[in-house]
């Protein structure tokens, strides 16, 4: 504190220099506001200032705010060799290994991602990020034997963090959770806070519910709503919506984009829908699901097929094998009528892993033919996919399919227009909550509004329809 | 820790404290937080014309603590053993450290209530902040020499086997004997010292000395069980940390704050520091690239990059890696005698590059 006293006592900038290193060590930084306000007020260099702004961020308590650079592919290349430069300097980090992996993972080289998270968990194989972030890769490129592999190390912990990455590891692996009986035990300890403990509750509620015992699950649901993780809040939505029930956190995490987009989507609000997914996907741009997500609810729920493309793209780049981005960024596209590059797309396309799968691709082959003037060829793609999504006991889906074949039916100004659109109505009044609804709602205002069968996008781009007095 | 404590100073003025000393003016504010808060400073003078600071314990202070009697003996030993220790850097001429001309403890002179218990040290122009702010912009060589001394002071402490665990730009004393000798640099304030073949009342602590200046193993609460990890290791990250203050305005700790995620500070982290090492170590990565860019406009490249190792090795969160690297392949890991060198090396540098004036 002397530091504190000479300034106080004849403040300099020296002086205020000096006592800001007490950031370091004090609880609260009340007392350092003065020694910010000198330093702001003066001309300094740029250290001294962010060291400054660093403290008034904590004086006023702002949320920390990254700067997200990584969605275009140079930035993600520069990013890679700038940590390759530091890790020659400082190669024994190994925080910054998993910034590699990450920038490379990010790239679409998960085998070079996979290496750099093998350095990583060398060096510190306990540390708890690390093992976390190990965890999360490999969730990621669908290896759950590998992360239970990268937790063997860590086995009888008491960190609830790591407790919940090795159940949630064991669940996608299919086996029984090995760790259930720590987890409970460090659940009712009380020597860890509610926000410590929330991401452990709900990863044990998920294995509850996946276990058929409801009863429990929502009590540890409950115990992780006073103070949730971002991660936590997205699993309570998530299985809010999966349960048909209302759990809401006591108190909201700063940064639940995922929570929030889940929520959205489910009350079909998409305009907030697509804002929290954008916000999610900056979180998250490697993952999967923000991209399926984001692209899914700006393509069918708020016709914003520009933005349904870039969020595609952003997660194709580090996914370049799965189907549903794929799909998703040909649907976007058709739906621009770029239908020769969604042609593209669908050709490289990996093969359909299920049913369902290879449903959702003869619908999207369907609009790509139908765009591209195959009136014939998209209207065998959608029936293929309806027929499916009935035979596999998916009328939603059915519906939805259903639905777009009808949009593209009266779009061509088809004969048989009418009778799909009949169709459509009547697989969508069989399934209430399906999305089917918020497309049909768009084609029957479309064709009342002109009278007759009329271009969907002409709507869209806000041309006056003919006719129109 | 309250810099309010009434306390009768003006009585002392103009006593005489034996050897030719006299008090000629009280200092107005508290000596400092580290053991400086039940001490009074003073100026004296001497009748051969040599100028002293005059650390006097504070009775008076103690007395009106919650706890007199705890304080007592608290403050006593610390005295006792800051003056054994002085006494044993003078005796050995430890050049770079501030010299003790006289102590002695008088009977309760007639205007105070309490006796006189002090120390005379040899007295600073000021320390190294009062110069940075004084001189805009000081030359790189002087901040470089400085620092060089600093770490002489600090080596030949380490040669008594005492470590001074208390660094900090504020210990870092500015002389100026004449001017074309050029400035001199000593270290100041042995309060907080630990001296291997005697044991002080701080020794318990986690932190010995002023913790905003504590190395991050003992901000963490980790306590190494070598001499030499916990107290020699504290005072080369101490010297680095100074050495980036010299040069950029920055204390080491400060920059950690800065690019630290408040999760994983040492008020927020629960773990041991064995798991924060990696995020303290990325926020020192991170602090490191941020220095280098700020340095790159007051020096070459050649200059800079040297520098930066060198606060990197003298700074490294990691007990095992800090130090020269020459000293640990040598098994000596925190022998200083490379880091002055080295300091020496590149002060001379920027004495031949950058500057017409040396410091001494």
């Amino acid at each position: 504190m002397e530091a504190l006293y000479a300034f106080n006592a004849a403040p300099t900038l020296h002086r205020a220099a000096d006592a800001l290193g007490l950031a370091f060590s004090l609880d609260d930084p009340a007392p350092l506001r003065p020694v910010v306000e000198f330093i702001e007020s003066t001309n300094t260099n740029s250290l001294l200032a962010a060291a400054a702004a660093q403290v008034r961020r904590h004086l006023e308590q702002i949320p920390m705010t990254g700067d997200e650079t990584w969605f275009r592919v140079e930035d993600r290349n520069a990013a890679v060799g700038s940590i390759r430069d530091e890790l020659r300097r400082r190669p024994h980090n190994p925080t910054k290994w998993v910034d590699l992996a990450l920038a490379q993972t990010l790239l679409g080289q998960p085998g070079k991602a996979k290496r750099s998270l093998s350095t990583a968990l060398t060096l510190a194989p306990l540390n708890r990020f690390v093992l976390r972030s190990a965890v999360r890769f490999f969730m990621h490129i669908e290896d759950p034997e590998a992360a239970q592999y990268a937790l063997k190390n860590a086995k009888g912990s008491s960190d609830p963090w790591i407790l919940a990455a090795e159940i949630a590891s064991d669940e996608a692996a299919g086996s029984a959770p090995s760790s259930m009986k720590e987890a409970l035990l460090v659940l009712a300890s009380g020597n860890f806070s509610a926000w410590e403990l929330s991401e452990l509750a709900c990863t044990v509620a998920h294995a509850e519910f996946n276990g058929g015992r409801d009863k429990r699950a929502r009590k540890f649901l409950n115990q992780a709503r006073p103070q949730p993780t971002e991660n936590a809040a997205a699993q309570i939505a998530f299985e809010s919506q999966r349960g048909g029930f209302t759990i809401r956190p006591v108190k909201e995490p700063e940064r639940r984009f995922e929570a929030e987009a889940i929520e959205a989507r489910w009350r079909k609000d998409w305009s907030a829908a697509m804002d929290s997914g954008l916000k999610w996907q900056n979180d998250q741009p490697f993952a999967v699901e923000p991209a399926t997500f984001l692209s899914y609810v700006a393509a069918v729920g708020a016709e914003r097929y520009d933005i349904a493309e870039q969020a595609a793209r952003t997660g194709r780049l580090a996914n370049p094998q799965d189907a549903t981005i794929a799909n998703n960024l040909a649907f976007a596209l058709a739906n621009q009528d770029k239908y020769e590059e969604a042609a593209a797309i669908l050709a490289d396309c990996p093969s359909p892993q299920d049913a369902q799968e290879s449903a959702v691709y003869s619908a999207t082959r369907g609009l790509v033919a139908f765009r591209g003037g195959s009136v014939e060829a998209g209207r065998e793609g959608y029936r293929q996919a309806v027929q499916s999504c009935l035979d596999l006991g998916l009328p939603d889906k059915a519906a939805l399919a259903a639905s777009f074949w009808a949009r593209e039916e009266v779009r061509a100004k088809t004969p048989s227009a009418i009778e799909i659109v009949n169709t459509a109505a009547r697989l969508a009044g069989h399934a209430p909550s399906s999305d089917a609804e918020v497309v049909l709602a768009r084609l029957s205002e479309a064709i009342s509004y002109t009278g007759e069968a009329r271009p969907i996008a002409a709507k869209r781009e806000g041309t006056e329809p003919p006719g129109r007095p | 820790m309250s810099s309010s404590l009434s306390v009768p100073i003006e009585p002392l003025v103009g006593l005489d404290l034996g050897e030719g000393w006299t008090i000629e003016e009280a200092l107005p504010r508290p000596i400092g937080a580290t053991g400086g808060n039940f001490s009074l400073g003073y100026l004296a003078k001497n009748t051969d014309g040599r100028k002293g600071f005059v650390k006097v314990i504070n009775y008076e202070g103690i007395f009106r603590s919650p706890d007199p009697t705890r304080f007592m003996q608290e403050i006593t030993e610390a005295y006792n053993f800051e003056r054994e220790l002085v006494q044993k850097c003078t005796s050995r001429r430890l050049s770079r450290v501030v010299a003790a001309y006289h102590h002695n403890s008088l009977p309760a002179p007639p205007t105070h209530s309490f006796p006189v218990s002090f120390i005379i040290f040899e007295r600073a122009d000021g320390d190294i902040r009062g110069l940075l702010d004084d001189v805009g912009d000081l030359e790189l060589a002087v901040r470089l020499r400085m620092v060089h001394n600093a770490a002489n002071g600090i080596a030949q402490l380490h040669s008594i086997q005492v470590a001074h665990q208390d660094i900090k730009p504020s210990n870092l004393l500015v002389f100026n004997p004449l001017p074309d000798l050029g400035r001199t640099a000593k270290i100041g304030d042995l309060g907080r010292a630990t001296d291997q073949q005697r044991s002080a009342i701080h020794d318990g602590y986690v932190i010995a000395g002023d913790p905003s200046y504590a190395p991050p193993e003992q901000c963490f609460g980790e306590i190494p069980t070598s001499f030499e990890q916990r107290r020699l290791a504290c005072d080369i990250y101490q010297l680095g940390s100074l050495l980036t203050f010299v040069l950029s305005d920055v204390t080491m700790n400060a920059l950690l704050h800065t690019f630290l995620d408040p999760t994983h500070s040492p008020q927020n982290w629960r773990g041991s520091y064995k798991d924060a090492l990696p995020y303290v170590q990325a926020a020192h990565a991170t602090a490191l690239d941020a220095l280098g860019n700020d340095l790159r406009y007051s020096m070459k490249d050649d200059m800079k990059d040297e520098l930066i190792k060198l606060i990197s090795c003298l700074t490294d969160p990691d007990l095992e890696q800090r130090g020269h690297h020459a000293s640990r392949k040598a098994n000596q890991p925190y022998a200083l005698n490379r880091i002055v060198s080295q300091l020496d090396l590149l002060a001379h540098m920027a004495e031949v590059r950058y500057s017409g004036a040396a410091a001494a």
